[in-house]
């Protein structure tokens, strides 16, 4: 053919393509007329265009293994070590295995020996395999296939020699086999076994699928290629940004779990994972993410940004694609229809498997051990702790941040430790030889240190005793490490490992040594010093050891600027911890600084936004807060509950902490309506973020009540009390100093209600509590001392008031600044009602001027102390002085309060009450009535306020 | 180490216009691909498939590794999509030997059985008609050659062709009737 005929044979095609019907029979005659010896060809390219597009892709497909095929197995009798291959096993991403023999005239020995594919191999990679080497030699377990030799050829080509299991594959073993779920539950839960004795001795397996798990002639599993994969994993580069690897790409992309996707660090989460799919296949004969036709690119992106199928729906959506009897014959090889296979599975199954494929690491089972223990539930009927809502996750997330008491070994810490002697040993026998030693010892620590820091102990539940043992037994063996560095990054990792577990004294007499070591010169470098210190510095926070907290936090932080250019990012969280240390020894000018410090020095390095800025951002607007810088705490906290809800999600223990602070800064600055949004936020993401019985809950609902009762929601503020009340009794009982602060907070609701005498009953059973569990100087005791005077009062009985008053006054240093105000308020009340009002005034103009001080000129935290002042006034004959105290009062009720609220009311008719005495009867008697009716509406007539200002009108002559 | 700045450099220039550094690329990634396969074939090929698409995809995530443009991604698949395209010709060209009785491979047994199964006569008669649709025609070979040796988009045809994409899916829809016209005539 030639060009030309080509040229024309397109351009007929494409126009032939574009007609239909007479046009197009109209075209293919003059097509015909014209270029007769074509047509044939046209027609043939017609019918061509009809058949299948995939007709072509096969073609390519197969044509593809042929040429592979046709290539003969270079490595087929070669000799590696003393080892003679004679076939080829298998081929995996990292490497091939193949059968090998070693005789020696003795005994003839059968191995698997693998060969692993390393790029760019040089002396530290070597040095790496060389070392995990050891380690999985000494991983002996009946069902883990032995590692049995392993070296490098020709220097530079590393490979394993591994016991020879001659087995099948679990998943065809099943399913030839036509197990049952139950059996298949029963084999599997061997295999989570034997992976948590790994995970115990501190091998992760990187690598679990169905080729690496045999089952042998005993019907055991065995499993191969224990932590083999780690052998491929990219070294850590501090500050580089993780790349998705070679290793992450040589995995069998089906049982890779997101975090290897992406070439993050691997943990034992990952391995549970990779057992979530196996799980789901031997169930459902489906994989997570479909199979047919994906490419490993594909599927990587499957498991980073897909939910997976559940296992039944899996095996229910294959029916609609072409696979047409599949399910059936999926579900026989289980012994059962595929309708009875689903049902099976729906439920705890499901449930079961899609917890171990989790995303998030957190949210998968914390152990092999869990896994293999809720699988064993279902097969009891007992309910399995998989799926319903995540409380105990979040609230195990909730534990870890905010690094309180919760203690539980982690498997991390557990397996670390015996790591510990077994590479000390090593390190002793072979410290002389030269610098590829040293570099290898570098990485162990490196290793070690890297375990440590990831050790969570919420992560794991574990045997406390078993993990104390084995960090005494590192303790006692990390003298033996010579390396000074190492020793002291070993060192520090202890350290924090006992803070974690909260024992302080040897956290921090590791500690001391770590920084010993490092302090000598040549010791490793100043930000191993930094961080050794840093470390110290936490744990000094733990034993309220402030001032030794903050000198090595700021030592820290000298360091760490001496490492780092200037304006890195990494020196954000050295200042950030400065800041806390400046707070909590009071000095608050410092901290603040330093929290913009840091916060500056995030902006400019470009990682503000994460979660260190939010928790920053938090403390500064507490630290704000304290400082009575209210609109900047509440900017401050603003912000950061927009990166707590960023980051870290709407439901999280962040954001409901920054939402009730938010709340109680508005309430300092008399902002009830404002606030207790914020605090009806807090509570509502609490209720279900929490557990019920979190602590936290009732001293939210109390925080929403406050507002409530000021802005008159009476029976909304009772409704969170009750609530508040019965969540205290049942988690803290009634002798508790919990429920002795609840019984004060109900108080000040009712005492403003007008219920003087239930106030009385709230504070002696407050005070009985206080005498108990504390004493009588307790700050719990001297608030119901206060109340109980308060109430008094109320009752008529100013007398007594006043003589707990005065006895009060002889501990007011034990009250907090706030508390010392209002005892001089209603001392300076009490007197007032017994006509001593030199003193009165004296003690309530002092009064004033602190609430005034703390809390601005326009609150409405001074309406009570202008108020006590009016009436004082008026007692004393001077009622202009009066009207002049109330009108002010009255004014800033009105801006602050919703329309009709009791506290303008209670203001309004003190105004009332000085312009009537003032000789302004008209005006006084209208705000008198005005007020009693918003009186009346909200506490009824028979409230004392009502009765009083019933009297004052009809004394006005109203 | 540096194999893969080499790389990812080599295809940006070559991007540019720099034929060389095409020529310097194209052994790398004709080796991967023979290895991978050979590999694959070896070994279980448990959760891979032979597909074109997923060995270039890999070679492309095994050789580049690094975040390049889309654009230069595209050429590289080309690039392997070219390379594939070789590796069968070379096997095409063993095969016609063996069926000649004059190959200088070795085979063994079953393989011999294997030989003249629809499939591989099917591909040397692929391997011909691509070949004559080069000579008439060596734009429509190329992107024959990226769609099913490459498993490349239209999208990455197109910006590798200098192509619009509407183009692209008229003239690979004329070449593939081409083909299964001319390889069923070949019978």
């Amino acid at each position: 053919m030639s060009p030309t005929e080509f040229e024309i044979l397109e351009n007929a095609f494409a126009d032939v393509e574009a007609l239909e019907g007479e046009a197009r029979a109209a075209y293919l005659a003059r097509f015909a007329q014209n270029h007769p010896e074509l047509v044939d060809e046209l027609g043939a390219l017609m019918a061509a265009d009809d058949a299948p597009e995939s007709e072509l892709t096969a073609m390519v497909s197969q044509s593809i293994a042929e040429a592979a095929r046709d290539q003969p197995d270079p490595w087929i009798g070669r000799q590696i070590g003393s080892w003679t291959i004679s076939a080829r096993l298998g081929q995996g991403g990292m490497g091939a295995v193949f059968k090998a023999h070693r005789g020696d005239g003795e005994y003839d020995q059968t191995a698997a020996l693998k060969v692993i594919n390393l790029r760019n191999m040089n002396a530290r990679t070597i040095a790496r395999f060389l070392t995990e080497r050891q380690i999985l030699a000494n991983l002996r377990h009946p069902n883990i296939a032995r590692l049995i030799d392993g070296g490098t050829e020709h220097g530079d080509l590393p490979y394993l020699v591994m016991e020879y299991i001659a087995g099948e594959r679990i998943d065809r073993h099943c399913d030839e086999r036509q197990l049952g779920v139950s059996a298949r539950l029963q084999l599997f839960r061997k295999v989570c076994d034997t992976v948590d004795f790994a995970h115990r001795h501190l091998v992760v397996h990187r690598d679990i699928k169905p080729s690496n798990i045999l089952i042998d002639e005993n019907g055991e599993p065995q499993l191969l290629d224990f932590g083999i994969a780690k052998l491929l994993e990219p070294e850590e580069q501090e500050g580089a940004p993780q790349q998705t690897t070679e290793a992450a790409q040589a995995l069998t992309p089906e049982y890779a779990s997101p975090e290897q996707v992406r070439g993050e660090p691997v943990t034992i989460a990952s391995d549970i994972y990779a057992l979530g799919v196996l799980l789901y296949r031997l169930l459902s004969g489906c994989s997570p993410y479909g199979e047919a036709g994906k490419s490993a690119y594909e599927l990587q992106t499957a498991i980073l940004d897909r939910d997976p199928s559940r296992p039944s729906a899996a095996l229910s959506s294959m029916d609609t694609v072409a696979h047409d009897g599949l399910p059936d014959a999926i579900a026989s090889q289980r012994g059962l229809t595929a309708a009875e296979l689903r049902t099976r599975l729906k439920g705890d199954l499901d449930n079961i498997v899609l917890k171990c494929l989790q995303k998030d690491p957190e949210r998968r089972y914390a152990s092999a051990r869990d896994l293999e223990r809720d699988v064993e539930r279902y097969l009891h009927d007992q309910p399995v702790t998989a799926g319903g809502d995540d409380l105990a996750y979040r609230a195990r997330k909730f534990a870890k941040r905010n690094r309180g008491p919760l203690i539980a070994a982690s498997l991390a810490v557990l397996g670390l430790v015996g790591l510990v002697s077994f590479y000390t040993a090593r390190l002793a026998d072979e410290r002389d030889r030269a610098e590829l030693e040293a570099m290898r010892s570098r990485e162990v620590a490196d290793f070690l240190v890297g375990i440590f820091d990831s050790a969570d102990p919420a992560a794991a539940p574990g045997e406390t005793v078993t993990a104390q043992m084995l960090l005494d037994a590192g303790v006692a063996d990390v003298d033996a490490i010579v390396d000074p560095a190492i020793r002291g990054a070993l060192l520090r990792a202890m350290g924090q490992s006992y803070g974690a577990l909260g024992q302080y004294d040897q956290a921090t007499d590791l500690l001391d040594r770590s920084i010993a070591l490092f302090r000598e010169p040549g010791n490793g470098t100043r930000l191993d010093l930094a961080r050794s210190l840093s470390a110290r510095a936490t744990v000094y926070n733990e034993l309220d050891r402030f001032e030794e907290r903050h000198a090595d936090a700021e030592e820290a932080v000298a360091l760490a600027r001496a490492s780092y250019p200037e304006g890195d990012g990494r020196l954000a969280p050295y200042l950030g911890d400065l800041a806390s240390a400046k707070s909590d020894i009071f000095d608050q000018e410092g901290a603040m600084a330093t929290w913009n410090e840091a916060i500056a020095v995030q902006r400019g390095a470009g990682t503000y936004g994460d979660s260190l800025t939010s928790d920053m951002l938090g403390d500064l607007a507490v630290a704000y807060d304290n400082a009575g810088r209210y609109e900047e705490s509440i900017a401050t906290g603003k912000e950061a509950l927009r990166l707590s809800d960023e980051t870290l999600g709407r439901l999280d223990a962040n954001g409901i902490i920054i939402l009730n602070n938010l709340a109680l800064v508005h309430y300092r600055m008399g902002l009830f309506d404002e606030g207790v949004e914020f605090a009806r936020d807090a509570l509502s993401r609490a209720l279900q973020f929490w557990p019920g019985d979190h602590p936290q809950i009732p001293g939210i609902r109390m925080n929403v009540g406050l507002a409530d009762t000021r802005l008159g929601n009476f029976a909304e503020a009772e409704t969170q009390y009750d609530l508040a009340a019965e969540e205290l009794l049942a988690a803290e009982g009634a002798g508790s100093v919990a429920y002795g602060w609840f019984l004060y907070m109900r108080g000040a609701h009712d005492i403003r209600i007008g219920r003087a005498d239930e106030v009385r009953r709230l504070s002696q059973e407050g005070m009985a509590i206080a005498r108990a569990v504390l004493d009588e100087d307790s700050e719990l005791f001297l608030m119901h001392r206060m109340m109980e005077a308060v109430a008094e009062r109320d009752l008529g009985n100013a007398a007594r008031s006043e003589t707990i008053l005065r006895d009060l006054l002889a501990k007011r240093e034990l009250l907090r600044a706030a508390d010392q105000a209002a005892l001089d308020l209603y001392l300076g009340q009490a007197l007032t009602d017994l006509g001593e009002f030199a003193e009165a005034a004296r003690l309530l103009e002092s009064a004033f001027a602190a609430f005034e001080e703390r809390s601005g000129p326009d609150s409405v935290s001074i309406l009570s102390p202008l108020n006590a002042r009016s009436q004082l006034e008026r007692a004393r004959g001077n009622p202009q002085a009066a009207v002049t105290l109330a009108a002010r009062a009255e004014r800033i009720a009105d801006q602050s309060l919703p329309e009709g609220n009791w506290l303008i009311a209670t203001v309004r008719g003190e105004h009332g009450r000085a312009l009537a005495e003032a000789g302004r009867t008209a005006q006084g008697l209208q705000r008198m009535r005005s007020a009693r009716a918003d009186l009346v509406r909200a506490f009824g007539t028979s409230d004392s306020r009502v009765r009083e200002l019933d009297a004052a009108i009809a004394a006005a002559g109203g | 180490m540096s194999e893969e700045l080499d790389i990812t450099g080599l295809l940006r220039v070559w991007r540019e216009g720099e034929i060389a550094a095409g020529e310097k690329l194209a052994p790398l990634v004709y080796d991967d691909l023979y290895e991978r396969a050979a590999a694959i074939f070896h070994g279980e090929a448990e959760g891979h498939t032979l597909q074109p698409t997923a060995l270039v995809h890999e070679a492309f995530a095994r050789l580049v590794k690094v975040d390049v443009e889309w654009q230069s991604r595209a050429h590289f698949f080309a690039l392997s999509a070219r390379m594939m395209r070789r590796l069968l010709i070379n096997h095409a060209n063993s095969r016609r030997a063996v069926r000649r009785g004059g190959g200088a491979v070795h085979l063994p047994l079953q393989d011999e059985l294997h030989a003249d199964d629809v499939e591989t006569r099917g591909l040397v008669e692929l391997m011909d008609a691509l070949q004559a649709l080069e000579e008439l025609d060596p734009r429509k070979a190329s992107l024959i050659e990226m769609q099913y040796f490459g498993g490349m988009s239209h999208a990455e045809m197109a910006e590798v062709a200098g192509l619009s994409v509407a183009t692209v899916g008229r003239e690979l829809r004329f070449a593939r009737a081409w083909l299964r016209k001319e390889m069923a005539g070949g019978e």
